[in-house]
């Protein structure tokens, strides 16, 4: 009941449109990145299921060539679709520029949710890599970490895997990034149950 | 004697603030009820001295209470000389005496501190709790402990102790009254009148202890505030309290990709049972506001 009062009187992230979402990762990233905390890599990658029935999924090469490459203000953000092993399907985007590949990641997703793919989309992961520095350590470990957006949460959260088998990840760096993020004004989904991984990304 | 030079974070105004302002509410509330019983005709001088003598009794043995209830052994330091070393160092930054150690053969991990007086405190552990933290979020859980000792929260703990142990007392003491009649009855000399003022120390003893409880939970943030100032390392105890709580055991093991569509998330359990709103009745503050509090504190030197 307290909650539900406290929500008129606070912006819900329901309101929010999943680019509005988004764009907070490119200002969280870089004021973590000032301050030695994470740097993004190049790559980030829609997961989707395949849909046979769905002729934009069926053409989708085709499609995001038109997607992505065509009309102003288009990107020189490159892209891979790839298989892997749980028959789902990626589309793997490279660019140096982190507004870019997230303004690209954004397109693709849009443009496959808004052409019947709505329910076959998992989600958008970002690669980056942290720098884990507790103070009481003499050295800082830079680890592999992925960022999961899920358009059904409008939320992030944060992916450490530690191996490919499913299960295998570390919580404690999951957390402390989550609230690293949190604390630069990135939307974190707070319900760590909802924290479900995505083993063996392509990237 | 300081063995490691200790951090200084910024104070937290907002939490000495809010420990004031209840350490106050609490002052004006039995305030008023001892006014209240006095006007009743209550002989209150009688009363404060037999719940006194049972408080004091209580503080100056709760530490062997506390371990015979907890089946805590007290050991040298050849038993755990890694454990006496944390202690010590500890201790030394905290400029206090070496407290005693103890261990509890449970595979909980807890841990607590006990005693009047850093001259009389003791420190256990659970086996449960050496097993599962690393040596780094050992020390920060021990420097927490120790802070309550540092921050004398066994003398807070027992004037709390004293008001609610007071009411309580009244409580029993008015019930027994309605029911059979005696003291209390000779100026308001009505059953109405008892009932009456049993009412009113119902309420109180029910305000008294969302106070001391909220007393309670603000010496929990102080201990962390303090511990974390001694050992340099919030994060530690940030990671520990996660590890203790099981709330890292909440972060699934499944593959988000064997979920097809938005709705099938339905299935995983909700996480909002009771979360958000502070429970007003429990001694600590929730481990996610805890947890959050220390890793602001990270950048907050």
């Amino acid at each position: 009941m307290i909650n539900k009062i406290l929500n008129i009187f606070t912006t819900s992230r329901k309101n929010l449109t999943d680019w509005d979402i988004l764009l907070t990762l490119d200002k969280a990233q870089r004021e973590l990145y000032q301050r030695g905390e994470i740097s993004a890599a190049r790559k980030a990658g829609v997961v989707f299921h395949p849909n046979d029935e769905n002729f934009y999924l069926g053409n989708l090469q085709k499609e995001l060539n038109t997607a992505l490459y065509t009309g102003e203000g288009s990107t020189k953000t490159s892209f891979n679709i790839l298989d892997d092993s749980h028959s789902t399907k990626w589309v793997v985007l490279e660019d140096g520029k982190f507004y870019d590949l997230l303004s690209s990641i954004f397109t693709v997703g849009n443009a496959i949710k808004s052409n019947g793919g709505e329910e076959n989309i998992i989600g958008l992961v970002f690669e980056f890599f942290f720098s884990d520095k507790q103070k009481s350590q003499e050295t800082i470990e830079t680890t592999k970490v992925y960022l999961i957006y899920r358009y059904d949460l409008k939320a992030f959260y944060p992916f450490v895997p530690t191996g490919d088998n499913q299960g295998d990840r570390a919580r404690p760096i999951e957390t402390r990034l989550g609230y690293a993020l949190k604390n630069y004004g990135l939307t974190i989904e707070s319900r760590l149950e909802k924290w479900l991984g995505i083993w063996g990304i392509p990237f | 004697m300081n063995s490691n030079p200790v951090t200084k974070f910024h104070k937290d105004k907002s939490l000495i603030l809010r420990m004031y302002f209840t350490v106050f509410m609490l002052g004006v509330l039995y305030s008023i009820f001892s006014l209240f019983l006095l006007s009743a005709g209550i002989p209150l001088t009688f009363i404060f001295l037999i719940v006194g003598a049972m408080v004091v009794f209580q503080y100056y043995t709760s530490d062997k209470l506390v371990l015979k209830s907890t089946g805590a052994k007290i050991i040298d330091e050849q038993s755990n000389p890694k454990l006496f070393s944390i202690v010590r160092n500890l201790a030394n930054n905290y400029n206090m005496p070496m407290p005693k150690v103890a261990i509890i053969d449970s595979m909980v991990p807890n841990a607590f501190a006990t005693g009047r007086n850093s001259q009389n405190s003791v420190v256990a552990v659970t086996k449960g709790i050496i097993e599962r933290l690393t040596e780094l979020e050992l020390r920060a859980v021990l420097g927490h402990e120790l802070a309550h000792v540092a921050n004398q929260d066994m003398k807070v703990l027992a004037i709390a102790n004293f008001l609610t142990t007071l009411t309580s007392f009244l409580m029993t003491m008015f019930f027994w009254n309605m029911m059979f009649g005696g003291m209390g009855r000779t100026r308001n000399n009505s059953s109405g009148g008892i009932m009456i003022i049993y009412l009113v120390t119902m309420l109180v003893y029910f305000l008294g202890q969302i106070l001391v409880l909220s007393l309670t939970r603000h010496r929990e943030y102080g201990a962390d505030h303090t511990g974390s100032e001694i050992t340099g390392d919030p994060e530690s105890l940030a990671n520990a309290l996660e590890k203790i709580s099981g709330s890292l055991a909440r972060i699934p093991d499944q593959d988000l990709r064997k979920f097809q569509t938005a709705n099938a998330f339905l299935i995983i359990p909700s996480a909002l049972k009771g979360e958000g709103s502070m429970n007003l009745f429990s001694t600590h503050p929730p481990t996610e506001e805890r947890v959050k509090r220390l890793r602001n504190l990270k950048h907050r030197f």
